[in-house]
């Protein structure tokens, strides 16, 4: 009996033993709390992969040249496995100094509740005018009811540059100097470069489902309207504008293609967002492409030989009030998550990285703008880069769409949506109607829960 | 001290020192498998029951969650399309899946249980896809699928066979994830060649004295001593057949219109992209007893067609 008593103490101190061991954070946090005193360390989250890991790099240690006082340990998250990472982590109560959010699909969530450090009191003490330093669609996008959570660090709308081949409109008699302006004249454009062997598409003039994530509400607003109510309460893409916007989608792509089940192989989009389609545009698979400010870069290391133009995104000119109008429902901000130790340390870490030289280098050295209006006006911009103008130009007409809690719930209705008009599984006007009403349940849903 | 002097110098008796023995045995067993056990009911335990109790409720991970008793419940069988459709897709995966992957294993297995040259090489070489992350395995072969531009769809055309949609129709979305994850197929592979190698020699010596064709060697030697390897990666493969996801999640996304949504996936998006998480750990209880029904079922089934050699003697 003793004995057995004995071993079962053994036991369950073994057992103790492995379920403290296999906890290295509660060991770990107590020996932290200590450190308080000293300099501050913070850490920062962030999915600067790839060729901009150097850059990141560089951009720490000039901001711990400057601030000798904190040291910054960044930590790379991929984008793939970054929402449970965030959510743990914050669910955890134990997040980040400073996180890089993305303005469409966590932003709002985030924000609404409350998982965000208010940056106003900051932003008042160091005498920053957000309205002033960044674009309004940008700064609009990281406010939630009147107060700021974000500050603007990528630009959001500068996804959408109208990139063509030049080579290909001579080869078929249009004017390289003069792209399509308008939904109208892309239609003929595309008519013209597209290639047909029977049914079969050989070669593309312009795939409209190709541009950015969400083709559907890009056009839309090229077409002058509009997703989501003000005040986040409302769904308004089942409009006028909605109608024509979807009925020429199917239009377009029906009367060029004879059907989408016809390029489904040039649309896929499934490769680590839109790879495919880029790999068919260097290849002169695709005479005309929407791609956004990165890809210069890209262009000059893995298509260095192409001939391109860029233009504004295309608009519907059968509609009086449409214009050139490019969506902006979330670029990339970043925040400083509540319950952290060293808010302030991350305040002078974002004001670096947001708003000072350390934006300017970094994007400086990518080539794509910041999203702080008078750093474009950088004379190194416009000297390497002969499309600055329209650069600064789609973002200076990009408006931002307000990004709700229920966003995601609320885009997959949309894909859904535009992939059932398209296929002819619906008429694009019951489409609509059902997207709108799915997305709107959503929305309803999460406005009750409050 | 004195006393446990006493019992070990005084008990002498053969069966009290079997029992001190057993005794020690099970300490060390039970030490060895402590780190298991904890991780058991950290790790495994304690979610399942959070994930019982949060289906009961709504919660969104950053508010505390608020009991809502079966409401989640009655949206999923009344009032979620994803819901069935999700279950219908993981149920067409299964199907087809489990039972493709058990014979094609047996068969590599077979094949490489026969004695020829450079049998470490073949062997490690059908391996070896394992060792592969599965996410380099599913971006790899979304390239290899890709229907324009991909590898495959090339050398069907160079067969003058019709090339196939892959990932992006409806049709073939399921099935294009059905063939690449016939990739990882190595671990129940193993199994079968473990079993194979376990089956004595004397039987199939015998079996060649009276005679016995290659066929009833294999229907009534090999396949019936291999019955519990057949059990155990049935179950195996059942299980993770359920919850099929990183292929999808990689390669469709759960498309084009949901028709590869399996059901972790939708867990997935219910709870990481759309913050429902009560709604998805109710999702995941539901998935956990559809599991448990099968594997019972199987387990149950097993009595009739499970050949142990030990129950025998």
């Amino acid at each position: 009996m003793k004995k057995f008593s004995k071993l079962r103490i053994v036991f369950i101190a073994i057992l103790l033993l492995a379920i403290v061991s296999a906890f290295p954070a509660l060991a770990g946090g107590a020996q932290e709390a200590k450190e308080e005193v000293g300099p501050a360390t913070i850490s920062f989250w962030h999915v600067w992969g790839g060729p901009r890991i150097p850059l990141m790099e560089k951009q720490i240690a000039d901001f711990e040249a400057q601030n000798p006082n904190i040291k910054v340990e960044d930590t790379l998250i991929d984008q793939g496995g970054m929402d449970q990472k965030y959510l743990t982590a914050i669910a955890g109560g134990d997040p980040p100094d400073a996180i890089m959010v993305h303005g469409a699909r966590f932003f709002p969530a985030f924000a609404s509740k409350n998982a965000l450090v208010s940056l106003d009191e900051y932003l008042k003490k160091d005498k920053m005018k957000g309205e002033k330093i960044w674009y309004k669609a940008e700064w609009e996008t990281y406010r939630y009811k009147g107060k700021t959570y974000g500050l603007p660090l990528a630009t959001g709308g500068g996804m959408f540059l109208f990139f063509y081949d030049k080579t290909d409109f001579e080869k078929v008699g249009l004017d390289p100097r003069k792209p399509p302006s308008t939904w109208q004249e892309l239609e003929e454009y595309a008519g013209k470069l597209t290639v047909k062997k029977g049914n079969k598409v050989e070669k593309m003039g312009f795939d409209l489902i190709g541009t950015g994530n969400f083709p559907f509400k890009e056009w839309l607003f090229l077409n002058n309207g509009n997703c989501i109510s003000s005040d986040g309460k409302k769904m308004l893409f089942n409009s006028k504008e909605g109608v024509e916007t979807l009925q020429w989608m199917v239009g377009y792509t029906d009367r060029l293609y004879g059907g989408y089940d016809n390029i489904l192989g040039f649309t896929d989009k499934t490769i680590s967002s839109g790879r495919v389609q880029r790999a068919e545009w260097y290849a002169g698979n695709i005479s005309m492409h929407v791609d956004g400010v990165w890809h210069f870069l890209q262009l000059k290391s893995e298509a260095p030989d192409k001939k391109y133009g860029v233009a504004l995104m295309p608009y519907n000119s059968k509609n009086t009030k449409a214009k050139v109008r490019n969506i902006v429902e979330g670029g990339w901000c970043y925040s400083i998550p509540k319950g952290t130790k060293y808010p302030d340390a991350a305040w002078e870490w974002l004001k670096y990285t947001c708003a000072s030289e350390g934006n300017l280098n970094f994007f400086k050295s990518q080539l794509r703008p910041s999203p702080v209006k008078e750093f474009n006006e950088d004379p190194y911009f416009a000297e390497n880069n002969p499309f600055w103008s329209i650069v600064k130009e789609t973002l200076a007409k990009s408006e931002r769409s307000l990004a709700s809690p229920a966003q995601s719930e609320i885009d997959v209705a949309v894909i859904q949506m535009t992939d059932e008009a398209m296929l002819h599984k619906k008429s694009p006007e019951d489409a609509l109607k059902w997207g709108a009403e799915a997305a709107q349940k959503a929305l309803d849903e999460f406005w009750a829960a409050q | 001290m004195k006393v446990i002097k006493h019992t070990e110098t005084a008990v002498i008796p053969r069966k009290s020192r079997h029992i001190s023995m057993t005794g020690k045995e099970a300490l060390w067993g039970y030490i060895f498998i402590s780190p298991w056990i904890a991780g058991l009911l950290a790790f495994s335990a304690l979610p399942i029951l959070s994930a019982i109790f949060y289906g009961l409720t709504r919660y969104d991970i950053f508010s505390p969650p608020v009991w809502i008793g079966l409401k989640n419940y009655k949206k999923m069988f009344s009032d979620d399309p994803l819901f069935w459709k999700s279950l219908y897709n993981t149920a067409y995966f299964v199907s087809i899946s489990v039972p493709l992957r058990l014979l094609i294993a047996f068969t590599l297995a077979m094949l490489l249980n026969s004695k020829i040259k450079g049998l470490a090489l073949f062997r490690s070489f059908f391996y070896l896809p394992m060792v592969v992350p599965i996410v380099a395995t599913a971006i790899l072969s979304s390239w290899i699928l890709q229907p324009r531009i991909g590898i495959l769809n090339y050398c069907l055309r160079l067969l003058k066979l019709p090339a196939i949609q892959w990932m992006v129709t409806e049709m073939w979305s399921k099935p294009a994830i059905i063939l690449v994850s016939l990739w990882r197929i190595g671990e129940t592979m193993i199994i079968f060649l473990a079993g194979l190698q376990g089956i004595p020699t004397q039987l199939y010596e015998a079996a060649d004295i009276d005679g016995a064709t290659q066929r009833s060697k294999l229907f009534r030697i090999t396949i019936p001593m291999l019955t519990p390897a057949i059990l155990f990666n049935l179950v195996i493969n059942i299980i993770h057949s359920f919850q099929v996801f990183a292929f999808a999640f990689i390669m469709t996304n759960g498309g084009p219109l949901n028709s590869s949504l399996f059901y972790v996936l939708y867990i997935y998006r219910q709870g990481f992209w759309f913050f429902h998480m009560g709604y998805a750990s109710g999702l995941a209880t539901v998935l956990f007893l559809i599991i448990l029904i099968f594997t019972i079922l199987v387990f149950r089934s097993s009595e009739s067609w499970v050949y142990y050699e030990a129950e025998k003697r």
